[in-house]
């Protein structure tokens, strides 16, 4: 029988001979460490008005944490993990993920990161509103396979969506739309889409911003438990200090540098 | 996977598809119906053009002649060889028809044609359009007792003799009973009877003849008067008394008209209707006067009984030829040599194989016979003399085809709009693919998937319903007339009894081919767009 939350094992595919260059000697990475940026700069460009919002970032993500990122409105959060996430790239600085420079791969490698090892999760949800539930909970796989390849592969990934949605409490709502789901609902769903993958990294950029206080609770209950059980590396921006205060680690943000709090 | 999924699912939930699948439905059902009607007009027009046309043509200019036809053809035989299939000998002259209706006489120009009964139906395809199921299984210009079109009621030898009959009966003078009008041989037309004789067609009275005062009459006129009547009568049927012309039993030269010549179609004003009037039936005398053949022409006048009208539904060759028999015309134009009996023709036509070149046999012809040399002919091929017409056709074929390509054109640029929209719509769902992990290409794939879909349903469901509607166009025309009164295809108008349709499937195939290429390339721009959109500014769209 598969275990649902059994822990992952790190793969990354595509090119990894490219820029494989030995880590960086003045970073103390841990043997935990997953995922580390050094000197991370990036700047929004207004036509010629320039707004630099992270000035040389250096941190580590240390594998099987929760590590949490807070700090004021326009400190810089989102885009860090953003970068983190390879949806942008930084105009300066490095960022390392497994010995490996993040920044310096093809996009193609990089779509092919974001689908087999990064979990998503925002503050709008973002499920596709054509699709039922389970559908936006199978698109990554879906993506990572072609038509006759995931036709194949079909009835053990919906076993799997399943699987998933009972864990975050949603089996009976397999074949809704997004807009039959309330907020919370709609936000498990998205957490079980960002497990579908079985990724080692799970980035949350708000996931509780949206939702009431119970419906927010539940949701980091859920993410709580799938790092104890699965061993997941969860990334976390929130505003929200009663969460910051389960995390294992938080990290603040300030004038776009860090201020590692715990 | 998720791009075929998201195409289809786009397209069942966007009502601004439906939109696009509309116009795309539209235009190909227009082009299909209008091709399919333009190409019914031109292929009727091409058969019934050709059938009156020989492949070749070679033909003396004005009343010019072509001396020693049978040479000519010999000659034509050698230059041709084996493409040539079959030749006939025409003589084509302007003649006056002239004829009574309810005693008015009623004159008109015509063309005449004298042909040859055996080979001109081998060269052309004139027989299908006569009327009379006995001349088109074999023309022998002799008027039948039926087999005649049940449009003009009673018609041939029984109308002839009922109409005989009527004016002998009406008029209230036996002479028309025994009163030859010349020497005739009964059996045959009589070459001699046809020229000299005098129209025989005297007006039927306009007013109801006293019939107790022409029994009378015709009492004491027998009785009592024998020879009043006609005072040669006794001695011409002592000298030519097996020569005596009978309308009951004989009849002149056989003469095959235009259908036009006779029907005049009219809108019943009390009903509104079209109604058929024809002014000659089978069986009716016409007179005709052509000039002679030569360097002087005179008039000459000749009489014919039209046996049979020809129906090709061409309105300039139904309102203006009138076929006669060749050798007939050639003798009372004086067209055969006294001496040697050499006939002569106005036009020598031909027809070749159905792989022949035309163009490469009209070439060979005019290096023969330049047309500078003796006989100083015209070669043309029956392209060739109909171009003016058939250009002018093409040339709106293709001008409606460009027309009707800039509205599909418009239709492109409206899916184009259509789809930009929906991608500024869907911008948010582009960044949460892309965050989970979809190229560039498979962002890109979707929106192009989803143009081709849509083309392809547009496609289908237009292909279906222009062929609905080119298979019922006469009755959706009939449908338009009696709801608003118009006439949306008149009848009298093209001398078609209903729309010409003929459906091209490479027509219908590249209309549809060309419509999914249209929408696919509409949806190139669009699907660019969605696929360089950065993943962050998309999430962050609202």
């Amino acid at each position: 029988m598969n275990n649902p939350l059994r822990a992952p094992s790190i793969r990354v595919t595509g090119d990894r001979t490219s820029d494989t260059p030995t880590p960086p000697v003045h970073l103390s990475v841990t043997r935990e460490s997953l995922l580390s940026t050094v000197n991370l700069c990036k700047s929004y460009h207004q036509g010629k008005c320039s707004v630099p919002v992270l000035k040389g970032v250096d941190l580590d993500i240390e594998s099987g944490k929760f590590t949490a990122i807070v700090g004021k409105s326009g400190s810089g959060k989102s885009t860090l993990l953003h970068l983190l996430g390879t949806l942008d790239s930084p105009d300066s600085g490095e960022i390392w993920f497994n010995a490996e420079r993040l920044d310096q791969w093809s996009l193609r490698r990089k779509d092919q990161f974001r689908n087999a090892h990064v979990g998503m999760i925002f503050q709008f949800y973002h499920l596709l509103p054509e699709l039922t539930t389970l559908e936006n909970v199978l698109v990554p796989r879906m993506i990572q396979h072609g038509l006759i390849s995931y036709w194949r592969h079909r009835s053990k990934y919906m076993r799997r969506a399943m699987e998933l949605l009972a864990l975050v409490g949603l089996e009976h709502r397999l074949h809704h739309k997004p807009n039959q789901l309330s907020g919370g609902e709609m936000q498990r769903t998205a957490i079980a889409r960002a497990l579908i993958s079985d990724p080692v990294l799970l980035l949350a950029d708000e996931p509780t911003g949206n939702l009431d206080s119970d419906s927010g609770r539940d949701v980091v209950d859920t993410l709580i438990k799938l790092k104890q059980q699965r061993q997941v590396t969860i990334v976390m921006v929130t505003h929200d200090e009663n969460i910051a205060a389960i995390a294992d680690r938080v990290i603040a943000l300030v004038d776009g540098q860090v201020q590692i709090r715990r | 996977m998720y791009k075929l999924l998201l195409s289809w699912r786009y397209l069942r939930t966007r009502f601004i598809a439906i939109a696009s699948i509309i116009s795309v439905t539209l235009g190909v059902a227009t082009l299909i119906v209008v091709n399919s009607v333009m190409s019914g007009f031109v292929n009727e027009m091409y058969t019934r053009l050709h059938a009156f046309c020989s492949d070749i043509d070679m033909a003396s200019p004005g009343l010019g002649e072509i001396y020693g036809v049978d040479f000519r053809i010999h000659q034509i035989e050698g230059i041709l060889g084996e493409d040539l299939i079959a030749t006939t000998g025409v003589v084509q002259v302007p003649a006056l028809l002239q004829f009574e209706f309810r005693g008015r006489p009623m004159t008109q120009q015509i063309m005449l044609i004298g042909i040859d009964d055996v080979t001109y139906g081998q060269v052309t395809d004139f027989a299908p359009f006569l009327l009379n199921e006995h001349q088109r299984n074999k023309l022998d210009f002799q008027l039948k007792d039926d087999g005649y079109d049940p449009r003009f009621g009673e018609a041939g030898w029984s109308y002839r003799r009922r109409q005989t009959q009527l004016l002998r009966d009406f008029s209230g003078d036996m002479r028309y009973a025994n009163t030859p009008v010349s020497p005739t041989n009964s059996a045959a037309p009589n070459p001699a009877a046809d020229q000299q004789a005098a129209p025989n067609l005297l007006p039927l009275p306009t007013q109801p003849p006293d019939l107790n005062a022409i029994a009378e009459t015709q009492t004491a006129t027998a009785s009592d008067r024998p020879g009043l009547s006609d005072p040669y009568a006794a001695t011409r049927q002592q000298i030519h008394p097996e020569e005596e012309f009978d309308a009951m039993r004989d009849q002149y030269t056989g003469i095959i008209l235009g259908l036009a010549i006779s029907n005049r179609k009219f809108k019943d004003p009390s009903t509104g209707e079209n109604c058929d009037v024809y002014l000659l039936r089978p069986g009716d005398d016409i007179q005709l006067t052509l000039p002679t053949a030569g360097p002087s022409p005179s008039p000459i006048t000749q009489n014919c009984t039209v046996i049979d009208f020809y129906n090709s539904k061409m309105h300039e060759y139904d309102a203006n030829f009138a076929f006669m028999p060749l050798s007939k015309l050639q003798q009372i134009r004086g067209m055969i040599d006294p001496t040697t009996g050499i006939r002569s023709v106005s036009a020598i036509q031909m027809k070749l194989r159905p792989d022949a070149d035309l163009s490469n046999a009209r070439d060979k012809l005019i290096a023969y016979f330049p047309p500078t040399d003796p006989p100083f002919c015209m070669i043309q091929t029956w392209l060739d003399s109909q171009r003016p017409l058939l250009s002018a056709v093409m040339m709106e074929l293709t001008i409606l085809n460009i027309l009707l390509f800039l509205i599909i054109a418009v239709a492109g640029f409206g899916i184009l709009a259509t789809f930009y929209m929906i991608v500024v719509e869907k911008t948010k769902d582009i960044g949460v693919l892309k965050a989970l992990g979809a190229s560039r290409r498979g962002v890109m794939s979707i929106f192009l998937a989803y143009g081709c879909s849509l083309g392809i349903v547009g496609a289908g469901v237009g292909i279906g319903l222009g062929l609905l509607f080119v298979a019922n166009i006469n009755r959706i025309a009939n449908g338009i007339k009696y709801l608003t009164g118009r006439e949306v295809f008149d009848p009298t108008m093209y001398y078609f009894s209903e729309i010409p349709t003929l459906v091209s499937v490479w027509c219908v195939t590249w209309v549809a081919v060309g419509a999914v290429l249209i929408a696919v390339l509409a949806s190139v721009l669009p699907a660019l767009r969605a696929a360089r959109l950065n993943p962050v500014e998309a999430l962050r769209y609202e």
